[in-house]
Parts: C-alpha cells; structure tokens; sequence
C-alpha cells in the first residue's frame, strides 16, 4: 500500500495525549515548579502547558524525546508566566509572606529549609544554568539530552553546569556560613 | 548520566543533593498528578480512566520511576473527578451552558479547554464545628489556602474518588436543584475540609448560590475564595457575573 505523500502525518510510534500525560505529568509539573513557578501557580501553569501540547501534539516529529520537546513547550510558558508574575506581585507583596509561611511544615521544617535554600540557590541561576541544572542534577537527563534541550551544543551544556554548580555551592556555603565537602 | 564527564567529578555537597532529594519527594506528587489530570481529563479525551495505561516507554528517568502504579490509581480517581470538571465548566467542556454559570473566557485556550481547576492541599481548617450550617461555614471560617502541595500527603484514590463522588452530585443537581447541591457541598466540606478538590467544591458553591439567588451568600463565600485561590480563573469571572446582576 503507498504511504500518503505528506509529512503531516505522525510518525507511526508518535505518542498520543494520553500517553504524554500519564507519563509525564509529573515530569512538567516538577520542571515548572524548579524553572521558578511559585508553588501556588505551578498547576495552573502546568495546565497551559498540556494546552499547548494537545494543540501541538501533530508537530511532534519524534526527532527529538518526549521530554526534550516537553521541555521546550514548559520553558517558553514558564517564561511567559514569571513576567506576568512579576507584574502581579508588585500588587500582592502582602500576600505572599502568608502563603510561603503555611508551606512550611512544622514537624518537618528542616527538609522544609532545605528545599527553599535550593529554591533560593536556583533563582540566583540564569535562565540557561538553571535550565541545565536542573534538567541534569535533578532531573537526571544525560548532559547530550540536557543539550538537545536547551539548544546549545554539548561542551556549552558543560560549561553552563559547572557554572550553576558553583553558584549553588557558593549560595548553601554562604546559608551555612561556612565551605561544604 | 553522573559519570559521563570529568566534571561529575566535582558533585555537588551532600547537603545540596538532600534538598534534591527533599524537591523530588515534593515536586510531581501524585496529588498534583490527580489534580493535574481532572484538569485536562477531559481535553485529552479520558472518558474512561481504564485506558490510561502507561506507554512503553519509562517514565521519567530517575526521580519519579516506580511511582506509576499509585499514580495511575490517582488519576483514575481524578478522572471521576473529570466529569465534576465538566460539571463546573459548564459550556466550556460539555456544551452545556447553565444560566447561573459565568460566562467562560472564551479567548483564553486555558479557560476554554478546562475550568476546572483544582488546586490545593490546603491548611486543615480553623476551629469549625463538625457539621456547621452551610451559609455559617461560607460566611464565617477562611477557607484553607491554597497551594501547600508541594508538602501535603498525597491523598488516597478511595478519598479523592469520593471525593469526585459528592461533588459530581452537587454538580449534577445545580441546575434543577441548587439546594440538593448546596447539601452535598455541605457534605464534601464537612468530610473533606482540606480536600484535595475544595477549589472545585467552592466553585460549584458560589454557582449554587447564585442560582438560588442568594447573591450575598454568594459574594462573601467569593470574597473567601479569592483569597485562598487568589490565581484562579473563576475569580474574575464570577465578580463580573456578580457585577453584571
């Protein structure tokens, strides 16, 4: 039988919605949440992206993974979504304090400290390191995927990762107030 | 992966890898999943939760990999919770606009798609009285705030399906029965104060007060639930439908 002559057509193993969600929700719900969404706004912001990718779900070509694509479509929104943030903020400085105090758990306020140190270490990266660090440090890609993902070759996704790790280093030595192992 | 380059060598301080460790017990919780996935259930087109079987391929690498099962029985959970997506929606799932609903936001591809939005984990209440008079509650307690989810437990799928369970009720009764619904609000607050659907109860609330005309019930219970979900897209649109009365 011909193949239709277009390349409109999925490729046959393309990933369907569901497929995307049931394996992935969680993956862009943490990348959001770690690109620098405030916990109050990642779901909504994570809604968005699900949007997109039912919308854009035939570009997909499979030239690339899931998850890079992912990643791809949640950093554009992401990006969106903290300058529109940030306009809101400087309407809602009063509400913020309450809403950070009542993440924190009592019983488990060191862990709790923990996660906002790296919070605060991760906003002091650049949109690039961030990126990098957390697609490989706590996401666990390979720094090739990591590349494919940010678009930039390889070594610059090196380079971006010593950078990140220095910083976050330097910002938990300074909460500790003295040098780390 | 870590041992790739001669850069992995230099790490990262253990006390750094337990705050990731500590983010990756937070992040992507199945919570959020279920939520996430009464969302979208119904754009994504998942009638049925029993076809959300996993794909071939592996999850995401590393963090989250063996989480799949308990996700998908939350997700199966949540997708009951779909159709109280649906309900809520009103025009903008089903097609099927109901008189007392504000009015969907139809430029916006987020409002247009799902409008439920379930959000939360929120605080354990204040001191409220176990079985509090429907227009006591929404007058007088705060209701929980919104968004702690990186630290709340997971619920359990039995809670969250009953859940889905009582608020489907109340959305199927709002339009000819606003009061039935406002009675199994009452039920899902009083037994699920902090649930992990009380963004979608209160929305359905405020509907059923307005649909019972009682438009002052209806904007302090909207005052509160501004204030516990100050992002959500029901807020503007209820305040102009309030507006527009």
């Amino acid at each position: 039988m011909a193949r239709p002559a277009t390349s409109d057509l999925p490729p046959p193993d393309a990933p369907t919605a569901r497929q995307i969600f049931v394996d992935h929700a969680a993956f862009v719900l943490r990348i959001v949440r770690r690109l620098g969404v405030a916990p109050a706004d990642v779901e909504d912001v994570a809604q968005e992206v699900f949007v997109v990718v039912h919308r854009r779900l035939h570009t997909y070509d499979g030239s690339s993974t899931v998850r890079t694509w992912l990643f791809g479509i949640a950093s554009r929104i992401v990006s969106d979504h903290r300058r529109r943030a940030h306009r809101r903020r400087e309407l809602l400085t009063d509400e913020l304090p309450a809403a950070a105090v009542q993440e924190v758990e009592p019983a488990d306020a060191g862990a709790a400290e923990l996660r906002a140190q790296l919070d605060a270490a991760l906003a002091t990266l650049d949109d690039a390191k961030r990126a990098v660090f957390v697609l490989h440090e706590m996401e666990e890609m390979t720094m090739p995927e990591v590349a494919a993902a940010v678009g930039c070759p390889v070594n610059t996704a090196y380079s971006r990762l010593r950078e990140a790790r220095q910083r976050v280093r330097a910002f938990f030595e300074r909460a500790a107030g003295e040098a780390l192992p | 992966m870590s041992d790739e380059h001669p850069i992995d060598a230099e790490g990262l301080p253990p006390v750094v890898r337990r705050a990731i460790a500590r983010a990756n017990t937070e992040d992507g919780s199945d919570a959020q999943v279920a939520r996430l996935a009464a969302r979208v259930g119904p754009v994504f087109g998942l009638p049925d939760p029993s076809s959300l079987v996993p794909s071939g391929s592996a999850p995401a690498a590393g963090a989250k990999a063996g989480l799949l099962g308990g996700k998908l029985a939350l997700v199966k959970a949540a997708f009951a919770g779909s159709i109280v997506a649906g309900a809520v929606a009103g025009s903008a799932v089903l097609g099927t606009a109901e008189e007392d609903a504000p009015p969907p936001a139809a430029n916006d591809p987020a409002m247009v798609v799902v409008t439920s939005t379930a959000r939360g984990d929120p605080e354990p209440p204040p001191t409220e009285p176990p079985s509090p008079p429907f227009a006591e509650t929404a007058s007088a307690a705060e209701l929980p705030r919104d968004r702690r989810a990186a630290a709340a437990p997971a619920p359990s799928a039995a809670a969250l399906s009953e859940e889905a369970r009582l608020l489907k009720r109340a959305g199927s009764s709002i339009g000819a029965d606003p009061g039935a619904a406002l009675a199994a609000i009452a039920e899902h607050q009083r037994r699920f104060p902090s649930g992990a659907l009380t963004h979608e109860r209160e929305v359905l609330a405020i509907r059923a007060l307005l649909a019972l005309g009682k438009r002052g019930e209806a904007e302090k219970r909207l005052a509160r639930f501004a204030r516990a979900f100050p992002s959500s897209p029901h807020v503007a649109r209820f305040e102009e439908a309030l507006r527009g009365r």
